[in-house]
C-alpha cells in the first residue's frame, strides 16, 4: 500500500523560476492550513519520486511540452499548471486534459492557492474513503469467519457429545482398564467438558451480540473486547 | 567521511531532509559534518550541519539558515578536505523543519558519493 500522510499533505513545487517557488510558498503561508513545501528545480527532476507528494504546481509553463508534465500526469495525483499565456494554457488543456491548467494572470497566486487548497481537501478525503474501505473489508473478513464458526458450532458439538458420552461409558466399566488408562479417559472427558463450556460461551456471546444490535448498541470490534465490556 | 548502512534510511524517512531524500532516488544515506554559509550574501552567516545524503552532484541537509531557492551556498568540513559551492535546487518545509538539497558547482574533491 502506497504510503500516505493524512497529517500534513506534501505540495510539490516544481520550477525553474525561483522568484514562481517563493511567490507561491510566501503567499500560502498567510492561509491558516499550510502544508508542507517541496520546492524543487525542474532541472533537477527526473520524474520518479511520484509518492512523496500529494499535490504538483508547475510554473511557470510557456507551452504545453514542459518535460516534466507527462510524468507526473501519470501519478494520478493532481497536478496544477502554471501557464504564462491563455493559448499555453488552452493547448495545455487539450494535451493533457487531467492536469489542471490555471493562466499566470495578475491575482493567479490566490486562485492558485485556493485550487490547491481544495485539491488537498480532495486527496485528503479520497485517503480516508480508503482507509474507511480497507476497514470494512477487515470487518467482512472477520464476520465471514465469524458466520463461518457460528455455522460450525452445532457440528463440532454434536462430535464432542459423541466422545464425551464414550468416554463416560468406559468410566462406567469398573475394572475394565488399568489405573492409567481410567486417567487418561477421564482426561478426554474432563477436556471435552471444557470444550462444550468453550461452545457455551460462544453461543451466549452471540444472543448477547444480538440483544445489543437490537437495543442499538454498538458492539466492540472483537469478541473478546466485547467480553471485557460485559464484564 | 563514513557512509551509513542503507538501514538507516527508513529511520531518517520521516525527518525534513529523509523526506527530501525521496525526490532524488539516488540518494544515499551518509553522515558528514560541514558548515554551511550562504555565498551570496555581504555578511554570510554560517551553520555547522550533517550532510544526511548524497548523489553524486548534490548533498542533502538540514539547515536553520533563511536558504532560499536557486541561492548559492559553501559548504566546508572542519580541516578543508571538502570545500565547496553549490545551488540550491530543492527545499523541504515540514512540521517547522527545513531541508536543503544543493547541486556542486564543480564535482568536490573527497566527495564518497560517486555514479
Amino acid at each position: 500500500m502506497e504510503k500516505t500522510n493524512l497529517d500534513q499533505p506534501t505540495v510539490l513545487v516544481l520550477s525553474a523560476d525561483a522568484e514562481f517557488a517563493r511567490a507561491v510558498l510566501a503567499r500560502w503561508q498567510t492561509e491558516r492550513n499550510v502544508p508542507a513545501f517541496a520546492l524543487v528545480s525542474s532541472r533537477v527532476w527526473n520524474g520518479s519520486a511520484t509518492a512523496a507528494f500529494d499535490l504538483a504546481i508547475v510554473g511557470p509553463v510557456e507551452d504545453a511540452a514542459h518535460p516534466a508534465l507527462p510524468a507526473l500526469e501519470t501519478t494520478g495525483k493532481p497536478v496544477i499548471c502554471v501557464c504564462v499565456s491563455a493559448a499555453a494554457a488552452q493547448a495545455l488543456r487539450d494535451k493533457m486534459p487531467r492536469v489542471l491548467a490555471l493562466r499566470s494572470y495578475e491575482g493567479y497566486l490566490d486562485a492558485l492557492v485556493l485550487l490547491g487548497g481544495e485539491c488537498l481537501r480532495r486527496v485528503e478525503a479520497v485517503k480516508r474513503a480508503q482507509q474507511a474501505e480497507h476497514s470494512a473489508a477487515t470487518i467482512q473478513r472477520q464476520a465471514t469467519l465469524g458466520r463461518y464458526m457460528v455455522e460450525m458450532r452445532h457440528s463440532l458439538n454434536n462430535a464432542l457429545t459423541s466422545v464425551l458420552g464414550n468416554s463416560e461409558l468406559l468410566l462406567m466399566e469398573p475394572g475394565a482398564f488399568s489405573a492409567p488408562v481410567r486417567e487418561q479417559i477421564e482426561i478426554i472427558r474432563n477436556m471435552s467438558l471444557r470444550m462444550n463450556e468453550i461452545i457455551q460461551r460462544f453461543s451466549s456471546l452471540e444472543s448477547e451480540m444480538k440483544v445489543a444490535e437490537e437495543r442499538g448498541i454498538r458492539p466492540p470490534a472483537s469478541p473478546k473486547a466485547f467480553a471485557v465490556a460485559r464484564g | 567521511m563514513t557512509q551509513e548502512k542503507t538501514t538507516d534510511w527508513q529511520a531518517s524517512e520521516q525527518s525534513a531532509v529523509g523526506r527530501l531524500a525521496r525526490f532524488f532516488p539516488g540518494a544515499t544515506p551518509v553522515r558528514i559534518p560541514v558548515s554551511v554559509s550562504a555565498g551570496g550574501r555581504e555578511k554570510a552567516e554560517s551553520e555547522a550541519t550533517v550532510i544526511e545524503f548524497g548523489t553524486p552532484r548534490e548533498a542533502l541537509f538540514a539547515c536553520q539558515l533563511p536558504l532560499e531557492f536557486a541561492e548559492k551556498v559553501r559548504l566546508r568540513n572542519a580541516d578543508g578536505s571538502f570545500d565547496t559551492d553549490a545551488w540550491v535546487v530543492a527545499l523541504h518545509y515540514h512540521n517547522g523543519q527545513a531541508a536543503v538539497a544543493a547541486r556542486f558547482v564543480h564535482e568536490p574533491a573527497h566527495w564518497v558519493v560517486k555514479l
